[in-house]
């Protein structure tokens, strides 16, 4: 399977904006993943490309975090700024921040970044009736904070 | 409701614009496809029964040979059945055209013309093979030299080939499949019939006329593959392109 640079960038720099939150951090980040996933090819031509550029992003995030402790507390400021600047989605940001990580990122990368079910199992390392099982939790979970009356 | 809440969701995750995509993608080395994998790809987007085809009249031959008593009269058989595997290729070819999937082909990183000749390749590589396995078969089983062997069996090949391609240049419609499926039988039952008719038709008698039958055919056929070929570097060029 290959995959489209130009439609891959803009996915895997929103997973990691949402990780980081921060637009210079998600870009840095984003070509960082690139030029890993690109410096051996031994890999992406037999195995699960997606999930790869996805595993590569998410421990880059994980080591940005661990080197970038006093950064975060930041980020979580200036993401209240960026609420405002989206502020016709406010309320469903706001219900979706309300959600634990794992469901937020399951969540980004089911309707946001259009991922299958499985490849989204590859991803995070679950079994396809777990992912099933946590999209329904979630959605579930908005429903009851978004009240249903706002969606019908 | 849900469908609603899915498609707001997307907007949930809604990231600033990237500024330096663009500059970083033109930038990014990464490695380009090979030729070997393009070939290999559309190796997988040729039926199976092709392959099956191909393989069951080659075991039939081969199995033809071994076990049982063999005479000129297989020569016939052979390459009366010898057209069937052509127009299996030619319905790949077809399927592009009829089908509608020009489109869909010239959408890609490589262009109709690329992908259809690729194909041609292949198909045509695997008759090939398939050819002259049955032709080095038969030569150690008749006294016939392997040229006029491969006279008598390719030129009804080569028949169907230019009577399949000629209808695939003029039409392009479902109903093109069927046309050259008749033709096939035609060719086949013609080159039976004429075997039957004729018990000296196999013989020295007649070797000038499968020579220049060859020939022929095979200059014509040549000519119409470039048609073609032809038809197709137009279409990288079609107004619906610009749409």
């Amino acid at each position: 399977m290959s995959i489209s640079l130009e439609d891959q960038y803009d996915k895997i720099y929103r997973y990691c904006y949402f990780k980081v939150n921060s637009k210079e951090k998600a870009e840095d980040l984003t070509q960082e993943t690139f030029l890993k996933y690109f410096s051996q090819t031994s890999y992406i031509n037999r195995g699960k490309p997606l999930a790869y550029l996805y595993t590569i992003a998410k421990n880059l995030c994980i080591d940005y975090y661990r080197k970038n402790k006093e950064e975060e507390i930041y980020q979580v400021v200036t993401e209240h700024e960026e609420i405002t600047i989206f502020e016709t989605n406010y309320v469903i940001k706001q219900a979706v921040s309300t959600l634990p990580e794992d469901l937020q990122e399951l969540l980004l990368l089911r309707f946001a970044n259009d991922l299958g079910i499985n490849e989204i199992a590859n991803i995070m390392g679950v079994s396809r009736f777990s992912v099933y099982r946590k999209l329904n939790t979630a959605l579930g979970r908005l429903k009851i904070i978004l009240r249903e009356e706002d969606f019908t | 409701m849900r469908n609603k809440l899915e498609k707001q969701l997307k907007s949930a995750f809604e990231a600033p614009v990237p500024a330096g995509k663009h500059q970083f993608l033109t930038k990014l080395d990464y490695p380009k496809a090979r030729r070997i994998d393009f070939f290999k790809s559309q190796l997988g987007y040729i039926r199976k029964r092709v392959w099956v085809l191909s393989a069951l009249l080659f075991i039939i031959t081969f199995l033809g040979l071994y076990f049982y008593h063999v005479s000129t009269s297989f020569i016939w058989i052979i390459s009366s059945a010898l057209p069937f595997i052509s127009l299996v290729s030619i319905s790949e070819i077809v399927r592009s055209t009829s089908y509608n999937m020009e489109e869909l082909e010239m959408s890609c990183k490589h262009n109709y013309l690329e992908v259809s000749l690729a194909r041609m390749g292949i198909l045509g590589a695997a008759d090939f093979i398939v050819l002259i396995s049955i032709l080095l078969l038969f030569m150690e089983k008749t006294d016939l030299g392997f040229f006029r062997l491969g006279l008598y069996l390719i030129t009804p090949f080569l028949l169907n080939c230019y009577g399949s391609l000629y209808i695939v240049n003029r039409l392009k419609n479902k109903e093109t499949m069927y046309i050259c499926g008749c033709i096939t039988a035609f060719v086949s039952f013609l080159n039976a019939l004429l075997s039957i008719q004729m018990s000296e038709l196999y013989t020295e008698k007649y070797w000038l006329v499968w020579a220049v039958s060859f020939v022929i055919l095979a200059v014509l056929s040549g000519r119409k593959a470039a048609i073609l070929i032809k038809n197709m570097e137009e279409l990288q060029w079609n107004s619906s392109l610009t749409v």
